[in-house]
């Protein structure tokens, strides 16, 4: 557990960046930079993804925001800026509702608990890859733009999904996401009621977890629709995206 | 005024990316901000703006191939 989050760079209050299902802590290198100017960047691999050896347990995004909420706790981070990526956005959406003492503000990018509802075949696809070509498809459906899926991307998802338990940890965390949309959306609910700022950014063209319009108006704080982006607006739009999240870190430092 | 066109800096963990292809070639007029190139690294796909408006006079890193950050990619002669 100790050093679970790692610190890369930036100064001022600290900023966890939780990743998506199947992503690690590697998938936010193209907004790193622009948000050191105005947080302490920390990332993470979570349990089940990357480099982590940590056990997925259950698998669920409650399970999985214990863990999280324990290496924050470990690193001795009394408060911070969470900004969260689709199952990211989810276990975001969770610590928020379970710890808001812990919270600056949340940053939502195509979070679960927020969808119109999830692509549940590419949750249950995604374990099982085992070829470049099928990969190649099934990764594709991410992005508008076929290709910011290129081979050296496919081929780490292939590697990682080859290390020992590794099919086993995301079929459970894909199995468990699905059966948690309630919970997700109750939290968001909770969050709706709370003072915590908040914003939400989605891809115009979402078609992973497309953004609930009901949920969203109700969830409050800034909407942002990322005009020719996917399920990656950070990777795929990557300028305007950055500059949403830097302003809006920076708007919020000074509490 | 020529004007390089680099690989930016993406983190302490990543020091080198891989040239996915080029989305311009030399003799090509750009505009600033218009995408050049892709860079694979190994979880994220990005595409490289041109710093300034400008012709391409020069290619230095083939698709396919691995650059360091800060290696210069192309040359942009601005207008």
């Amino acid at each position: 557990m100790s050093g679970a989050l790692r610190r890369v760079g930036g100064s001022g209050p600290d900023c966890l960046l939780l990743h998506g299902f199947g992503s690690d802590r590697l998938s936010w290198i193209g907004n790193v930079p622009a948000l050191e100017p105005a947080v302490t960047v920390h990332v993470v691999d979570l349990p089940g993804h990357g480099d982590s050896r940590a056990d997925v347990g259950s698998g669920s995004p409650a399970a999985l925001t214990d863990w999280v909420e324990a290496a924050i706790e470990t690193q001795g981070i009394r408060r911070l800026h969470l900004v969260g990526h689709s199952l990211g956005g989810g276990v975001a959406l969770l610590l928020a509702r379970r710890r808001p003492d812990l919270v600056h503000s949340l940053t939502l990018i195509a979070p679960a608990g927020l969808g119109a509802g999830i692509d549940t075949e590419f949750l249950a696809a995604y374990p099982t890859l085992d070829d470049v070509e099928t990969a190649t498809a099934l990764l594709r459906r991410l992005v508008v733009r076929p290709h910011l899926i290129g081979r050296p991307i496919v081929q780490r998802a292939l590697e990682q999904l080859a290390r020992p338990g590794a099919r086993d940890a995301l079929t459970r965390i894909a199995a468990a996401l699905i059966g948690s949309q309630a919970a997700l959306e109750e939290a968001a609910r909770t969050i709706a009621d709370s003072t915590i700022p908040r914003t939400v950014i989605w891809g115009d063209s979402d078609r992973i977890n497309p953004p609930s319009l009901s949920h969203l108006a109700h969830f409050g704080g800034p909407s942002h629709v990322i005009a020719g982006s996917g399920h990656l607006p950070h990777i795929e739009s990557v300028k305007p995206v950055n500059k949403i999240l830097a302003a809006f870190l920076i708007g919020n430092t000074a509490r | 005024m020529e004007t390089p066109v680099l690989i930016p800096q993406l983190g302490n963990e990543i020091d080198a990316a891989q040239i996915d292809g080029w989305l311009k070639a030399v003799g090509d007029t750009v505009s600033a901000g218009e995408p050049l190139l892709t860079i694979s690294t190994p979880k994220v796909t990005l595409e490289i703006e041109a710093p300034v408006s400008g012709t391409i006079t020069e290619i230095l890193v083939e698709a396919d191939e691995l650059a360091a950050v800060g290696t210069t990619v192309a040359v942009i002669s601005a207008e």
